[in-house]
C-alpha cells in the first residue's frame, strides 16, 4: 500500500471536537445540534455529524433530508455557520473512490465486486467501523471549520466507534492484503516468481484461507483490496488522525442520560470506558429532567399527596412523584462519580408534537455551553 | 386493546429473535418472553450477544459465558463470543484443527476476523443453527425454544441478509455451506421467529415504521409479534380523566400557588400525554399501512413503584404477560417521594 506522508491538515490548526453519547432515546442527536447552532452564534464555523436524526429535527434545521455529504443551515443574524450531515456510510465509500482517482474502468470493475457492492449498500455494521473515517474527513473538506460536533450511536456500542480506528488500521494495514495481492498477482500472470518469494508461512495461510472459502472467493477478495488501495491508503491517514484527535485534551465528551435508571447505567460504563482509553472523562448530562419550578412551589408536596388521593386524578400525581424519585437517585448515583453534571429540564417545545424551532435547539445548546466551560 | 394476547400463539417458532434498537427494553422482553415460554414447561435458552451478560443479573446469578448456564427451572443463558464460537466451528464441527491454528490463529487472519463486517454475525448464525438443529443430534441437549437478544446487531436486519450476501461472494467449500444452511434456516417460517420491541416516543416510533417494511423484505415476512414498552394506555385506560389537561391543570390551579409552577406542570403534563399520543399513532399507522401484527401494550412498570430495580420489573412484565395480572397497574396510595426524602441515607446505602 502507498504510504501517505501529508498530514491531513497541513499545518492548520486542528479544530475541537465535541462528542455525545449516551444510550438510546436520552436526546443525543437534539442536543448535539443545539450545541452546533450555540456554537455558530458565537461565530464558530461548525460541522454536526448526525446519526439518525428524527425528521422534526431535520425540519427544525430547515431540511427535508438531510446529505451524506453536508449542507449548510440557515441561521439568521449568525456570524458562524452550521454544516449538517447525517452518516451514511455506502455513500461515503463511493465518494471515496471517485475521489481517490480511479480510472473508469477500475471503477466499474469495482462496482461489480459483490464484496464492493456488500459493503457499500448491505452490511449495516460496516456504519462503525468507517464513522472515525468519515470524521477525520471532514475538517480536510472544509477549511474553515473550527468545531465538529458528533453525534454517535446509542449505547456502550458508542465504544465501537471509538476503539475501532485502531482495530480497522490494523487490519487496513496488516500483512494479509500484501499477501492477497500476490496471491492475486500470481493467479492473473501465471508465474512462479512471486511464489518463491512468498514466504512459506503466507504462503500456508494463503492456500488454508483457499480450503475455506474457495479460490474465487479469494480472488474477489484480492481483486476488491487492490482497487481499494488508493482508497484505503487515504483511510489509514485519516484514522490515525482520528486516534490523535479523539485522544486530544481539546476533545469534549458530553455524556447525555436521561432520569431512567437504564440510561444512567449506560453512561456509568460510557464514563469508565472513557477513562480506559484514556480519553478525557467530560461531562454528564441529565436531560429532560424534573423542572425545579414546579418542585420549588411551597404547595407542592401537600398538592401532590392530595391529588394522590384521588382515584381518577391519582395516574398523573403518581407519575411526578415517581419522576422525583428517580431523579434523585439517578442524581446521587452520578455525583458518586465524582462527574460534573449539568440538569437540562424537560422543555416546553423540544419534546412536543408540534414544530420544533430553531431557537429552542439554541438555547439548549447554550446552558450545555454555559455550564461546561467548553468554549 | 392493551391486554396481552396468547404469546404461545403469536410466537410459536423454535427460535426467536428480539428485535429493538438500545434503550427500548428489548432484554427485558426477551428475557421475560422466555420466562413464559420456561413457566409453561419448554426447555428455554436465552442466546445473548453483548459486551456484557445482562440476563444472570436479573435472576441474581453469576455472569454467563459461551456456554449455556442455568438461571431458574427450565431456563438457560448463554453470552455469544464470537472468537470461541469460530474455534468450535473450525475445531469441534470440521475437525480442521490444523487449519484453526495455522490459519485462523494467524495474526493477520485475527485482524481480518475483527475488523470486516459481517465475518462474527456469520458465526453467530452458525452457532443459532447448532443449537437449533445440531446440538439434539451431537450432545442430546435439546432446547425448545431458543430466545435471540442481539444488542450488537441493533436492528438486527443485518443479521437476516449476512448469510444471503455472503453467498454471493462466489465462495466454495465449507463457509460456503454454512452460509448455505444459515440462510435456509434463517428463510424457513415455521422454525424462525421474530419480535420487535419498540417504545411510544418519538424517533422509536419513526424508525419502527421505517425498519418495518425493510425487515418485511430481508426476512419474506413480517414479524410474529410487536410489544410497545413503557406504555401508559394499560394504567390510563381505568381513569382517562387523569390524561385530560383541562380536567387537570383546573385542580392543580387551585392547589399550587407560583404561576411558573403551573407552567411547568403543564409541560410535565404534555410531555406524558406524548407516550399516548405516539402508542396511538403507531397503530393508527400500522393499521393504515396494512400491516397485519398482533400489537402487544406493556405497561411501564416502574410507574407502579419507582424503586423497582430491573429484577422486579422482569416479573411485573412477566406477569402481565403471562396471564394480564392487572395488579401490576396498581398505584401506591403515598407519595413515595415523601417517605424517600427521611430515609436518604438507608436507600443510598442499599443503592451500592
Amino acid at each position: 500500500m502507498k504510504k501517505q506522508s501529508a498530514e491531513p491538515l497541513k499545518g492548520r490548526k486542528i479544530p475541537r471536537l465535541h462528542l455525545f453519547l449516551g444510550a438510546g432515546g436520552v436526546g443525543k442527536t437534539t442536543l448535539s445540534a443545539g450545541f452546533a447552532i450555540a456554537l455558530a452564534q458565537q461565530g464558530r464555523h461548525v460541522g454536526l455529524m448526525s446519526i439518525d436524526p428524527a425528521k422534526r429535527l431535520q425540519g427544525a434545521l430547515g431540511l427535508d433530508e438531510l446529505p451524506e455529504s453536508g449542507a449548510q443551515i440557515e441561521l439568521p443574524n449568525c456570524t458562524g455557520s452550521v454544516r449538517a450531515s447525517v452518516l451514511h456510510i455506502g455513500e461515503s465509500l463511493k465518494r471515496w473512490v471517485n475521489e481517490a482517482g480511479l480510472s473508469k474502468a477500475a471503477q466499474e470493475r469495482l462496482y461489480e465486486n459483490q464484496l464492493f457492492r456488500a459493503l457499500a449498500e448491505r452490511l449495516a455494521t460496516a456504519t462503525d467501523t468507517f464513522a472515525a473515517v468519515r470524521m477525520a474527513e471532514w475538517p480536510e473538506r472544509e477549511e474553515g471549520l473550527t468545531d465538529l460536533v458528533v453525534d454517535t450511536a446509542p449505547g456502550i456500542h458508542a465504544i465501537d466507534f471509538l476503539s475501532k480506528p485502531e482495530k480497522l488500521s490494523a487490519f487496513l494495514d496488516g500483512k494479509l492484503i500484501e499477501w492477497l495481492k500476490w496471491f492475486a498477482q500470481e493467479n492473473n500472470t501465471q508465474t512462479s516468481f512471486i511464489q518463491r518469494v512468498v514466504k512459506g508461512g503466507a504462503r500456508r495461510v494463503l492456500d488454508g484461507l483457499s480450503e475455506l472459502g474457495g479460490q474465487r472467493f479469494m480472488l474477489h477478495f484480492a481483486e476488491f483490496l487492490i482497487l481499494l488501495d488508493e482508497v484505503f491508503a487515504r483511510m489509514m491517514t485519516r484514522l490515525n488522525f482520528a486516534g490523535h484527535w479523539l485522544r486530544s485534551s481539546e476533545t469534549h465528551c458530553y455524556v447525555v442520560t436521561s432520569v431512567r435508571y437504564d440510561a444512567v447505567q449506560v453512561a456509568w460504563e460510557l464514563g469508565r470506558t472513557l477513562k480506559t482509553l484514556k480519553m478525557s472523562p467530560g461531562q454528564v448530562i441529565i436531560n429532560r429532567a424534573f423542572p425545579e419550578a414546579l418542585r420549588n412551589d411551597p404547595a407542592f408536596a401537600d398538592a401532590l399527596e392530595k391529588m394522590r388521593q384521588q382515584e381518577d386524578d391519582s395516574f398523573f400525581a403518581n407519575y411526578l412523584d415517581n419522576f422525583i424519585v428517580v431523579q434523585r437517585r439517578v442524581q446521587e448515583q452520578l455525583l458518586r462519580g465524582a462527574q460534573s453534571v449539568i440538569t437540562l429540564p424537560v422543555a416546553e417545545h423540544l419534546d412536543a408534537h408540534s414544530a420544533l424551532r430553531l431557537d429552542d435547539l439554541a438555547s439548549l445548546g447554550q446552558r450545555i455551553l454555559e455550564h461546561s466551560g467548553d468554549h | 386493546m392493551t391486554s396481552p394476547a396468547n404469546l404461545a400463539e403469536q410466537i410459536p417458532q423454535r427460535l426467536v429473535f428480539f428485535l429493538g434498537k438500545g434503550g427500548v427494553g428489548r432484554t427485558t422482553l426477551a428475557t421475560s418472553f422466555a420466562q413464559s415460554c420456561a413457566l409453561r414447561g419448554e426447555k428455554t435458552l436465552i442466546v445473548q450477544w453483548a459486551l456484557q451478560d445482562s440476563v444472570s443479573l436479573l435472576f441474581s446469578r453469576p455472569t454467563a459465558g459461551h456456554d449455556s448456564e442455568p438461571i431458574a427451572n427450565n431456563l438457560w443463558t448463554m453470552n455469544f463470543s464470537p472468537d470461541e464460537a469460530i474455534r468450535e466451528y473450525f475445531i469441534d464441527h470440521l475437525k480442521l484443527k490444523l487449519i484453526y491454528n495455522l490459519v485462523i490463529e494467524n495474526k493477520h487472519v485475527q485482524r481480518l476476523v475483527h475488523a470486516a463486517p459481517g465475518v462474527q454475525e456469520l458465526f453467530f448464525l452458525g452457532r443459532l443453527f447448532w443449537l437449533v438443529c445440531l446440538s439434539e443430534e451431537i450432545r442430546g441437549t435439546r432446547f425448545d425454544r431458543v430466545v435471540v437478544d442481539a444488542q450488537a446487531t441493533g436492528h438486527g436486519v443485518s443479521l437476516f441478509t449476512i448469510a444471503p450476501t455472503i453467498a454471493q461472494f462466489g465462495m466454495t467449500g465449507p463457509l460456503a455451506s454454512e452460509c448455505d444452511r444459515v440462510a435456509k434456516m434463517i428463510a424457513d417460517p415455521q422454525l424462525v421467529g421474530v419480535a420487535l420491541v419498540t417504545l411510544p416516543e418519538e424517533l422509536p416510533v419513526e424508525e419502527t415504521l421505517e425498519f418495518l417494511p425493510r425487515l418485511t423484505r430481508d426476512l419474506g415476512r413480517e414479524p410474529n409479534a410487536m410489544f410497545i414498552n413503557r406504555s401508559i394506555a394499560p394504567f390510563i385506560e381505568k381513569n382517562p380523566l387523569s390524561m385530560d389537561q383541562r380536567h387537570v391543570m383546573v385542580i392543580w390551579q387551585s392547589l399550587l400557588k407560583s404561576p411558573e409552577a403551573m407552567r411547568a406542570l403543564s409541560v410535565l403534563h404534555r410531555d406524558l400525554c406524548k407516550r399516548q399520543h405516539f402508542e396511538e399513532f403507531l397503530r393508527k399507522e400500522l393499521s393504515n399501512r396494512r400491516h397485519n401484527i398482533p400489537i402487544t401494550s406493556v405497561p411501564d412498570i416502574g410507574l407502579s413503584d419507582p424503586e423497582a430495580g430491573a429484577p422486579a420489573v422482569l416479573r411485573g412484565v412477566t406477569d402481565w404477560l403471562v396471564d394480564g395480572n392487572d395488579s401490576v397497574l396498581e398505584l401506591p396510595q403515598q407519595p413515595v417521594s415523601a417517605k424517600w426524602h427521611s430515609n436518604d441515607s438507608e436507600i443510598s446505602e442499599d443503592q451500592r
